[in-house]
């Protein structure tokens, strides 16, 4: 337990170190979007996938240019509506090396992954 | 919209006038407190009910001593969240001796009824059709009030002092 | 500590009903999320970066141990077998899922608590010193009035719908350990001239992005009249304070653009229709509440234990602990025990499940069944004797509770930041973690002396940043995160706002500069300065030029 919650940590501390490289659009793959909400019933982030929400960003469904994302958001509205997911909006990702969907911004990466000093906890803990 | 008076739906009696609507020779309206400025003397002696329309940003003190005088003041809430009407509503019952009745306008939530009514209003416009089944769900919510208001609940730190006496 | 009686019962039980039936209208829903927003904060239920966060009222910091245990309880049914203390005295938990918030109320109302009022735009959980009735040097416990206070805005229906949050502190004692001056009602209890016991009243003071010391409205307020100069000034704030822009829409905006003299005038004016009206709280009332702050049946101890004076000699560690972690108590052979939520490299104010259980073991052995929670996010053993100690140490030791780093340079505030609040900018808990391993060696620190670090992730200055000595105030660059460092802030009885040094610095580069500060001052010390007094002789010049030359 405690060497991969270390292994984990230091993962996470070589990914800070090209962070503001990531930032940069496009620097590692094409600039893409996807849609993120918070599931109304116990808050948890969730990505809008090719078959509904998701809870890993690695399975939610990417598109380019603004009016391809303009309708995957269009997509999520009657999920609000319907009571499912709360908030939904389109935010910036990009494929790693391997192909994985990666968020951008800290924010979106934290959301993603869970809080940086507790690799225990959030989704990171799960992976 | 629904109009709930005393915990009833109600008729309204009432002409809510434009600023620049003609004056009707009879029947009760409401005007706004501009308006009421310009025409105070003429309103007055009209011989029909009168009522005031306040914005939020309107306080009871720009009505001051003609509240006894009015027969309805309609208080606008633009937003649930813009309180300012409960102040408004507990100065003029409290202070300005207003007994009219005292409605609630704009975005008035079932789940405000409960501290407008504390406050003084008896009439409140709601836009739920099923209005006087929310209106009583929400006053029955609580029985134990803390601080004394406008309305005559009798506050628990008095409670305990009857209770005390009594025993 | 207070209890309830029936009616408080009803009460909490009601509004776990209503909140109760809430939920449900909105899970299918019958609320939208608009609607239902403001009735969750209502509740203390925010919606953050990763889940739901409940925020759960400790009013005045005062726990007992039950409901300490209750805590813990709730953090491992219904979280993740931890919670947060915040500088409101308040805990949060991170993860509680929407649809066991009714039950978790339901929980806390069992052990008479509840998360009333810890958000929205209402009269929010009051605050105390976390020594109340225990100080030596307090002229009357606070937690008196702020239960008096806590009643009268519970669900008060002129008050729920202010412009902004509304933030009350109290303190009963001369040194104030409350933060009362950056509150937007700060009150300090007071002897007047002729011995009288009153109340200073001190308005608009506050800290997000416009932070102001508060002032004087009332440097004397005879006792009966508490509520009804709340009254009075909260009702100008409800009429006068600004909707159009919601960054100026605290008291201390409205205390500051119309002067406070102008803001007295309105306030006593108004207070002059209510005085002494149904609005205060009788007499006998304030007795029945005043009667469950009675102090504890302590024993007749004399002022110094000898086993401790012992015991302080023949264990270094246990000695460092104690000269670190405890407070002069009133009572003779008893002293105040600090609790310290920051070991070197942690989660400044997170507890476990198991570490809440153990205080609230400790509490019931050790301090007549007390805990108190600090605005500095640590908790404090309020009454124990010092006969125990050296047991007390030995057990908080076993349960990594025993750093002996109160008041010095790792004892550090730090709001959530990043890593969980959906407002934070940058990441602050991390940079707490870093300073406090850059000196965590506990002699040195000690060494140090006092030194007071405040992080905040965004400007709404949840970490105090303002009345840091050092304050650490992350802002987001472009997408990169970057922190500003104010210097000479003071939280208590000699209020100040830290002074912006310079430059921001990176992520990787800050805790280089928090050193460097240290150092600085480290230089240019004389005997028995603390950090503050250093700063407040030399002023920000010297740590400006130093921090900044080249290398």
């Amino acid at each position: 337990m405690m060497s991969k919650t270390e292994s984990k940590s230091s993962k996470r501390a070589s990914e800070e170190g090209v962070l503001a490289i990531s930032t940069a659009r496009g620097a590692r793959g094409e600039a893409l979007k996807a849609v993120t909400a918070n599931r109304l019933v116990d808050g948890l982030v969730v990505y809008l996938g090719g078959d509904g929400w998701v809870e890993a960003l690695a399975a939610a469904r990417s598109v380019s240019g603004k009016e391809a994302a303009a309708a995957l958001l269009a997509e999520a509205e009657p999920d609000v509506a319907a009571c499912r997911v709360v908030g939904p909006y389109v935010i910036d990702v990009v494929p790693d090396e391997a192909g994985t969907l990666q968020a951008t911004s800290e924010r979106e990466r934290i959301r993603a992954l869970g809080p940086t000093m507790r690799p225990d906890l959030g989704k990171q803990a799960e992976a | 919209m629904p109009l709930i008076r005393n915990g009833r739906l109600a008729d309204d009696p009432w002409t809510a006038l434009a600023d620049d609507a003609e004056l009707p020779p009879t029947g009760a309206v409401i005007v706004s407190l501009a308006r009421f400025r310009t025409e105070r003397e003429v309103l007055f002696n009209r011989g029909a009910p009168l009522g005031i329309r306040l914005k939020s940003s309107e306080l009871a003190s720009e009505i001051g001593a003609d509240a006894p005088r009015l027969d309805l003041i309609a208080i606008d809430f633009p937003v649930f969240r813009d309180g300012r009407g409960y102040s408004t509503a507990r100065l003029l019952r409290e202070r300005w001796g207003f007994a009219g009745e005292l409605r609630a306008v704009g975005n008035v939530l079932r789940d405000q009824l409960l501290f407008m009514d504390r406050c003084g209003f008896d009439a409140f416009e709601v836009e739920s059709p099923d209005a006087v089944a929310a209106w009583e769900k929400a006053l029955a919510e609580f029985s134990v009030f803390y601080q004394p208001a406008t309305d005559a609940r009798v506050p628990a730190r008095l409670q305990r002092l009857q209770r005390r006496a009594a025993s | 500590m207070y209890r309830y009686d029936e009616f408080d019962q009803t009460f909490v039980a009601q509004r776990v009903a209503q909140f109760r039936d809430q939920v449900a209208r909105r899970l299918v829903g019958e609320l939208t999320e608009d609607e239902f927003r403001p009735l969750r904060l209502m509740n203390g239920l925010y919606l953050q970066l990763h889940a739901y966060m409940l925020r759960v009222a400790v009013p005045y910091g005062t726990l007992s141990s039950r409901q300490m245990r209750k805590l813990a309880h709730i953090a491992r049914r219904y979280d993740k077998g931890y919670g947060h203390f915040t500088t409101r005295q308040n805990i949060q938990y991170n993860w509680p899922a929407l649809k066991d918030v009714p039950d978790i109320l339901m929980e806390l109302a069992e052990v008479e608590m509840h998360a009333l009022q810890t958000s929205g735009n209402c009269i929010r959980n009051v605050t105390a010193d976390q020594y109340s009735g225990a100080a030596a040097d307090e002229i009357e416990d606070p937690r008196i009035c702020a239960e008096v206070i806590r009643q009268w805005s519970s669900l008060h229906p002129e008050f729920s719908f202010l412009p902004r949050k509304f933030k009350v502190a109290v303190t009963g004692a001369p040194h104030d350990r409350a933060a009362v001056a950056v509150h937007d009602i700060g009150i300090r209890i007071v002897r007047g001239d002729d011995g009288e016991v009153g109340y200073a009243v001190l308005a608009g003071g506050g800290q997000g992005r416009t932070p102001m010391i508060g002032k004087t409205v009332r440097a004397f307020l005879p006792k009966p009249y508490l509520l009804s100069y709340l009254e009075a000034i909260l009702r100008v704030y409800n009429e006068f304070g600004r909707r159009d822009n919601m960054f100026k829409a605290r008291i201390k905006i409205l205390v500051h653009e119309v002067g406070i003299d102008e803001f007295r005038r309105r306030v006593e004016e108004e207070w002059e229709h209510i005085r002494g009206t149904a609005v205060e709280v009788p007499e006998e009332e304030v007795r029945r509440i005043a009667s469950y702050f009675a102090p504890p049946t302590f024993a007749r101890l004399p002022a110094v234990s000898e086993g401790f004076e012992r015991q302080q000699r023949t264990d270094a560690q246990f000695a460092l602990w104690a000269r670190a972690s405890l407070h002069p108590h009133k009572q003779p052979g008893y002293a105040i025990v600090n609790i310290s939520l920051k070991p070197i490299g942690g989660v400044p104010g997170d507890a476990t499940a198991e570490q809440m259980d153990i205080i609230a073991d400790l509490a019931e052995r050790y301090a007549f069944d007390e805990v108190r929670v600090t605005h500095e996010q640590n908790l404090t053993l309020p009454h124990v004797r010092q006969d125990d100690l050296y047991a007390l140490w030995q057990e908080l030791d076993a349960a990594g509770l025993a750093t002996a780093n109160i008041n010095t340079v790792t004892d550090i505030i730090a709001c959530p930041g990043l890593d969980y609040c959906n407002l934070a900018n940058a990441r602050a808990i991390p940079i707490a973690q870093k300073i406090s391993e850059r000196f965590g060696d506990i002699e040195q620190a000690h060494d140090i002396g006092e030194l007071k670090i405040k992080i905040s992730g965004c400007i709404n200055a949840c970490g105090h940043h303002h009345v840091g000595h050092i304050g650490i105030l992350g802002v987001d660059k472009k997408g990169v995160e970057f922190y500003q460092l104010t210097l000479g802030g003071d939280a208590t009885e000699t209020a100040a706002l830290g002074e912006l040094v310079g430059p921001a610095f990176g992520y990787d580069d800050v805790v280089d500069a928090v050193e460097k500060l240290v150092r600085i001052y480290l230089g240019l010390r004389q005997e028995n300065e603390r950090f503050l007094d250093t700063y407040r002789r030399v002023g920000l010049q010297p740590f400006k030029e130093k921090l900044y030359a080249a290398h």
